[in-house]
């Protein structure tokens, strides 16, 4: 039985182009929908992925479409995949939210909560790029009725 | 240097975050503050806490402390795992000394049977406290029993107390979050066995005495009916506990001086044949090897404090000499682990151990 094998090219915000099958690229829900409409030309463009991150994307999803591979491997893999610098965890983030990926932004989003789980409010702000709306008042007895919390 | 996360990523992200993280970071912004009390987000929270790791806790108490744990879980083997207790601050201070206990869909209510003292719902995963209204005064015990009911998503704490001098029981309903003072209902006559009661699928089950006989009280949390069920077997009541299994009522028969097995009883319901079917879990093999003497100098227990489910896992507790000890049993692999808890205030024994998941309001 021959199927012939389909394969796509993703052209990356910089530029970059990567061939990949088909049957692995629809792992992202924003590519199959495009590919059941139809509209495939030649090229997706993907403007809001860079290379770097494109990369790592293709290495899970080709990681995860191999065939015969053990769940305890596919779990080593997965927590290795996550061990990335800060920056490159929220590029793949926003990767995934774009591909609509539920798999990797699951995982990651999971990731980044086990990081900032025992930071402080104000480690938070800054984390995420948040202004404090609350008066010094405010803050001061939501504070209070949380003290467990900050132990 | 960061790319901005929006808004929708921030929520999937502190949706995977702990119970204490969330209160810890409500101080962070106003919207941090209302989410928690996002009913949306709240199912969400529930749902990731039952896949994250310390997502599913263990609750212990003993007759003055209050613990919590996260549950540890090796794969497979009956490995022995370990229980890093953390306890509440302050939380204490506010409960009843040696409280009866019980918990429904993550809640905790607790009361003292003798006590005017008015019973108390916890949430173990914010430690907020709510006392409940106080009964009428002149009661010589109350018992009280959680109920959840699954369709509304309601919960009622069922009370029955006994007045001595005018010669009857009272029983009565509080639903939480609606009624404002305990209203009477549909009068029971049998007496309360003292041990607490369970909830499951919107039914209060607890222990009764019917004309002399230990039986089971039926109470459907939504309607308000109450009904008995027989216990059939000539069981004496002092041994036995309730559990949840896979959905069903079990109820554990566990001082039966037999180093060999436990009894356990599992209540299924077929249309409308309710049948008590007899299971048998045997001890691990090295006790049976072991003496009177053995047990006396605390290296196996006599006794089980309390037990409680969770998943495919039944987990029993037993205060030795030597400690206490916490053991396992997968009744789908029939396999025995043991847990070791550490943490634990010195010289305490663990009344009760309970599961649940984290739950960020009332």
């Amino acid at each position: 039985m021959s199927s012939s094998t389909k394969f796509l090219t993703l052209k990356t915000c910089d530029d970059k182009k990567f061939v990949l099958d088909e049957a692995i690229a629809v792992r992202s829900q924003t590519i199959k929908n495009m590919v059941e409409d139809d509209c495939v030309s030649n090229v997706i463009p993907l403007p809001n992925v860079n290379s770097k991150t494109m990369t790592k994307v293709i290495e899970y999803w080709k990681k995860h479409s191999e065939e015969g591979v053990s769940k305890d491997v596919l779990m080593d893999f997965d927590k290795a995949f996550v061990k990335v610098h800060h920056s490159i965890l929220h590029a793949l983030i926003l990767a995934a939210n774009f591909l609509n990926d539920k798999e990797i932004l699951d995982m990651m989003c999971q990731e980044v909560a086990d990081r900032i789980k025992g930071k402080t409010p104000e480690e938070i702000r800054k984390e995420f790029d948040i202004k404090n709306d609350f008066t010094p008042e405010e803050e001061e007895e939501i504070r209070k009725e949380n003290a467990w919390a900050f132990e | 240097m960061n790319l901005s996360i929006p808004q929708d990523i921030v929520i999937e992200i502190l949706s995977w975050l702990p119970a204490k993280s969330l209160m810890r970071f409500k101080c962070v912004t106003k919207f941090f503050n209302s989410l928690v009390f996002n009913s949306n987000f709240m199912d969400i929270h529930r749902c990731r806490s039952l896949t994250r790791p310390g997502g599913k806790k263990l609750f212990l108490h003993g007759s003055k402390f209050y613990c919590t744990s996260d549950q540890q879980k090796e794969d497979g083997i009956n490995s022995a795992s370990i229980l890093q207790i953390e306890s509440f601050g302050e939380l204490s201070f506010h409960i009843h000394v040696d409280p009866r206990l019980n918990c429904v869909n993550n809640l905790f209510l607790l009361w003292q049977p003798l006590s005017v003292q008015p019973a108390t719902i916890l949430n173990p995963s914010t430690t907020e406290v709510k006392l409940l209204p106080s009964l009428i005064e002149g009661f010589s015990w109350c018992h009280y029993s959680l109920g959840f009911e699954p369709e509304e998503k309601k919960y009622k704490v069922l009370s029955t107390a006994k007045y001595d001098q005018e010669g009857y029981i009272k029983n009565r309903v509080f639903t939480l979050g609606i009624d404002e003072t305990w209203r009477e209902t549909k009068h029971n006559p049998s007496t309360i066995h003292c041990k607490p009661g369970i909830c499951i699928n919107g039914v209060i089950y607890r222990f009764v005495f019917h004309r002399g006989v230990l039986a089971i009280a039926e109470f459907d949390v939504k309607t308000e009916n109450s009904k008995l069920i027989a216990l059939g077997d000539a069981l004496h009541g002092w041994s036995l506990m309730f559990i949840e299994l896979k959905g069903k009522l079990a109820v554990i028969d566990y001082k039966t001086r037999s180093h060999e097995y436990i009894h356990l009883l599992v209540l299924e319901k077929t249309r409308n044949v309710e049948e008590w079917k007899s299971h048998i879990i045997q001890l691990p093999s090295t006790w049976n090897t072991l003496t009177w003497k053995d047990m006396q100098q605390g290296v196996i227990p006599d006794d089980i404090s309390s037990c409680a489910s969770c998943d495919d896992e039944i987990l029993f507790i037993s205060n030795l000499k030597s400690g206490t000890l916490c053991f396992c049993y997968d009744v789908t692999r029939h396999s025995w682990r043991k847990l070791e808890i550490k943490g634990l205030p010195k010289n305490h024994d663990i009344k009760g151990i309970f599961s649940y998941v984290e739950r960020l309001v009332m």
